[in-house]
């Protein structure tokens, strides 16, 4: 019995042994799987790449030497007076030599060059190869701009092994794993070492990780430190050294791992830390550059070189002397790169470029063609429409003109849209005056009421009815409208006065209420909004006599989409901020092509346009007007909502339309009208854009002759009240008796003189 | 008194219709205005005259001609994107929208061929060759 029980002991035993063995060894495949499949699928996500529009140079482009320099160096050009190379630019007198870098373009491919741009003034006079050959037009790299990363926050740029600097690769192994090409995984002299140490304490102090065991860390995104997860970090990196050789587990390296936290983004890969400490291609890292980073392995938080920077540069430095010592550099290079500063990018630009509100745009459009999940890991490249120099203008002017306006005030707020009318190409979008912080995006997302901004949609109806033209009268005066609940709705002037019979284009430009409600009422409300949904507006507001004052909401977004089509001239095209996108192979998967479609009859539009050029110089804008160059004509709107709470202008140049919003987020009184807030945002843009005249070519069948600005009759060029218009040929006004309804006191003088001598 | 005055309107009316000849020119001309000057300021009217096509600078003719190379080898995509980019830098001229106009043509959609065309006549005197290119889109 004892031994008959002893014997089945044993085999109870035997087989828990084995049971137990074939469980581990189950389990030693499955970790074994894990971290081999995890490493073969080592298309890593990869989150979608945000490009700006690149830089076009050519000759005769408004571009000055300086604003090419900026250009420049935020895309993290050096400035150079040795030898050129790729990102390296110098200056010989009156022309800048630029060596491109090499890169792909909605899916065509541009090398590496060298170009000389030479300047005149503030134009670009000639850009020519070396040999000065003429190269009509070229590009320079498209400035990256952000990424599309999935909601864990991990964002990477996967670097190819060819891209790879060996000061990178030997510097790591130096510092971090010096025994890596002969080690199997573990490095079991240094965990010897670290085990004593951590035997006498008691616990897990000093690690003795070697690269493949970083790697297999990241993988798996642990911290814990438990000899249980030790062991099977242990394990899989044996796994991995068994089915990887050396450089493809350093390359794995490389691209894995952790190197910093930029707000809620994860910086993975020294790609990407490249790009995010010094706004250039890790392949044009200098010796103290890519030191830098190796020392931001071992803490990228308590190393963040924008954050400690003293404690950055200690480690740093300490880098280079350990990669003296061990003769990955010389004793001469360590000695120029300890004398280096940091070198990483200005923490304020860096903070500024953003581009969150703009990258907002583009998401929402892309979100309409692709699956988030393309978006995020698929290594797709988008090409979009932003122009950095346009976007930090409009970021500057905000918050300048804010802090300007803000004392003695609310708190304001504000937006910025600008797009270029013709190819509806959003060029900027600023949605706050804090464009360092993502937070609510007003040019997206304030839903305001626009008040004035209104009106010229109410005229251009007018002119659609073929009743009425920018010289016919129509009364400025008390108005009671009858409400659909038996109310009576009585609108005021802003100054509180009636003004009379007024000339249409005098009620737009000096935006009196009462005669655009009359307007309004007669061309009828549902011709309005009809006209606003013909115009882009896709929300429209319902049918109350209020609406002709604007008394409804709207987006920034969508004032641009709705005077983008009074810009363009009576062509509604849908505001675009994606050009092209490729896939991870640098082929174009998708175009996104100007579309166009006449949606107001041209010839109306350019008589519109013509009173939105008058609200500049004797309307509500020319305030704003007053600061800009006299030869600079431009055209516009303000717009304020009830109470002051929103202060709009929305204007054009021949290549810029400007959107401008200033309120309370709370929605309280700003005291600010159109005039007074928003068109000096627009103006200060306005004034530093490279940009042109307001310029339209007049349609057939219109012709131009000098009128009255108070009587609408055609008057003479040097009659007080004379302004240039032209209109359709069956609108010609009749002529002045003489300068027309003038009430100046040399007018009725020289008035009396004449009936004096004809009586 | 009355006679005096009446004397002095017509040397008045003599002296300008001697200065007949003389009256300056305000009327703008090519059938094409920026917006009007007003009364009180740019008198000189400089700038006040926007040419009728305007001056294809180097670049885009560059970019034209690259079009039009992208569009003997076949490759309409290439062709309109190149065609694009060059309006980037001339948004109005006329030349190529219609060019853009063509290609979307020669890909099947008359619809925007058409929009293209009607974008080109507002930017062009409907006298000119551009404007005949155009008009044949509309067909």
């Amino acid at each position: 019995m004892p031994r008959k029980s002893k014997r089945r002991f044993g085999r109870y035993l035997f087989s828990a042994a084995a049971i137990a063995l074939f469980g581990a060894v189950l389990y030693a495949f499955f970790l074994s799987w894990q971290v081999t499949s995890e490493f073969s699928d080592r298309s890593w996500d990869r989150p979608a790449r945000v490009y700006a529009a690149p830089l076009e140079l050519y000759a005769g482009r408004q571009l000055a030497a300086d604003d090419l320099e900026r250009e420049l160096l935020r895309l993290g050009y050096r400035h150079t007076e040795g030898p050129l190379a790729a990102g390296r630019y110098r200056q010989r007198s009156d022309t800048t030599e630029v060596y491109t870098r090499g890169f792909s373009y909605a899916g065509s491919h541009a090398p590496a060059h060298v170009a000389h741009v030479q300047f005149a003034g503030n134009a670009i006079a000639a850009v020519s190869t070396p040999q000065g050959t003429a190269i009509p037009i070229m590009q320079l790299d498209p400035m990256l701009i952000g990424s599309i990363f999935p909601a864990h926050g991990e964002d990477r740029i996967v670097a190819a092994p060819q891209d790879v600097p060996d000061l990178l690769k030997d510097g790591l192994i130096a510092v971090e794993d010096r025994r890596f090409k002969s080690h199997f995984g573990l490095d079991l002299r240094a965990i010897a070492r670290a085990a004593m140490v951590n035997v006498s304490s008691g616990e897990i102090q000093q690690g003795a990780s070697t690269l493949t065991q970083q790697l297999v860390r990241s993988f798996f995104l642990s911290n814990e430190r438990t000899w249980e997860r030790k062991l099977r970090e242990a394990f899989m990196s044996l796994s991995l050294e068994l089915r990887y050789s050396k450089d493809e587990l350093l390359q794995a390296y490389i691209n894995e791992i952790y190197l910093g936290q930029d707000g809620a983004r994860a910086i993975h890969g020294f790609g990407l830390a490249s790009r995010y400490y010094f706004g250039k291609p890790l392949g044009e890292l200098d010796t103290h550059e890519i030191a830098l980073l190796i020392a931001v392995v071992r803490g990228p938080s308590y190393y963040d070189p924008f954050r400690h920077g003293e404690r950055a540069l200690a480690r740093r430095n300490l880098v280079l002397d350990l990669l003296a010592q061990q003769n990955v550099i010389s004793s001469d290079s360590r000695q120029t790169a300890m004398n280096q500063p940091l070198g990483i990018i200005d923490r304020q630009s860096r903070e500024s470029a953003y581009y969150a509100g703009f990258l907002d745009l583009v998401r929402r459009q892309l979100d309409r063609d692709y699956d988030r999940a393309d978006l995020e890991a698929t290594g797709l490249s988008i090409y979009t429409t932003l122009d950095p120099t346009t976007q930090s203008l409009a970021e500057w002017s905000l918050a300048t003109e804010i802090e300007q306006l803000e004392p003695g005030r609310v708190p304001l707020e504000g937006a910025v849209i600008i797009s270029n009318p013709h190819n509806a190409e959003v060029r900027a979008i600023v949605g706050s005056r804090q464009t360092r912080f993502e937070g609510f995006n007003r040019a997206l997302g304030a839903d305001r009421p626009v008040g004035s901004l209104i009106k010229p949609v109410v005229y251009l109806a007018a002119l659609e009815s073929g009743r009425h033209s920018l010289a016919t009268l129509v009364e400025d005066g008390p108005i009671d409208v009858p409400m659909p609940d038996g109310s009576t709705w009585s609108p005021q002037n802003f100054d509180g006065e009636s003004h009379g019979p007024v000339t249409a284009i005098r009620a737009l430009a000096q935006s009196y209420n009462q005669a655009t409600v009359r307007l309004g009422l007669d061309v009828g409300l549902n011709t309005v909004i009809d006209l606003l949904a013909r115009l882009g507006l896709e929300e429209l507001p319902r049918e109350y006599p209020s609406l002709l004052l604007g008394a409804f909401e709207m987006t920034p977004l969508e004032v641009t989409q709705v005077y983008n089509s009074l810009a363009n001239g009576g062509f509604r095209m849908p505001l675009r901020t994606v050009r092209s996108v490729t896939d991870a192979s640098g082929s174009e998967i998708q175009r996104y092509p100007i579309e166009i479609e006449q949606t107001a009859d041209p010839g109306n539009v350019y008589e519109l346009n013509q009173a939105l050029v008058q609200v500049m110089r004797l309307g509500t804008g020319r305030t704003a007007a007053s600061s800009l160059p006299p030869t600079l004509t431009t055209a516009g709107k303000t717009g304020t909502s009830d109470g002051f709470r929103d202060s709009w202008f929305a204007g054009f140049s021949r290549d810029h339309l400007i959107v401008t919003w200033i309120g309370n987020d709370n929605n309280e009184t700003t005291g600010l009208t159109g005039g007074t807030g928003a068109s000096r945002v627009f103006a200060a843009i306005m004034g530093e854009l490279e940009t042109r005249a307001y310029a339209a070519t007049e349609p057939d069948g219109y012709r131009a002759s000098w009128i009255d600005f108070d009587t609408g009759l055609e008057t003479d060029a040097d009659c007080p009240r004379a302004i240039q218009l032209s209109l359709h040929g069956g609108d010609r006004p009749p002529k002045a008796r003489d300068c027309g309804g003038t009430d100046t006191a040399l007018g009725s003088r020289i008035r009396s003189w004449f009936r004096g001598a004809l009586q | 008194m009355r006679w005096l005055r009446l004397q002095i309107l017509m040397l008045a009316l003599v002296l300008a219709a001697c200065s007949q000849q003389t009256t300056p020119m305000t009327a703008p001309q090519n059938g094409a205005i920026i917006a009007a000057p007003d009364a009180a300021g740019d008198a000189d009217g400089a700038g006040a005259v926007l040419p009728q096509t305007p001056p294809p600078s180097a670049a885009a003719t560059a970019l034209l001609a690259q079009s039009r190379a992208q569009r003997d080898r076949g490759d309409l995509y290439a062709a309109q994107a190149t065609v694009e980019r060059a309006l980037q830098i001339a948004p109005d001229d006329p030349q190529l929208w219609v060019e853009l106009g063509e290609l979307r043509r020669d890909q099947g959609d008359a619809a925007a061929a058409a929009e293209m065309a009607r974008k080109a006549l507002t930017l062009t005197s409907s006298d000119s060759p551009v404007a005949r290119r155009a008009r044949q889109l509309l067909r």
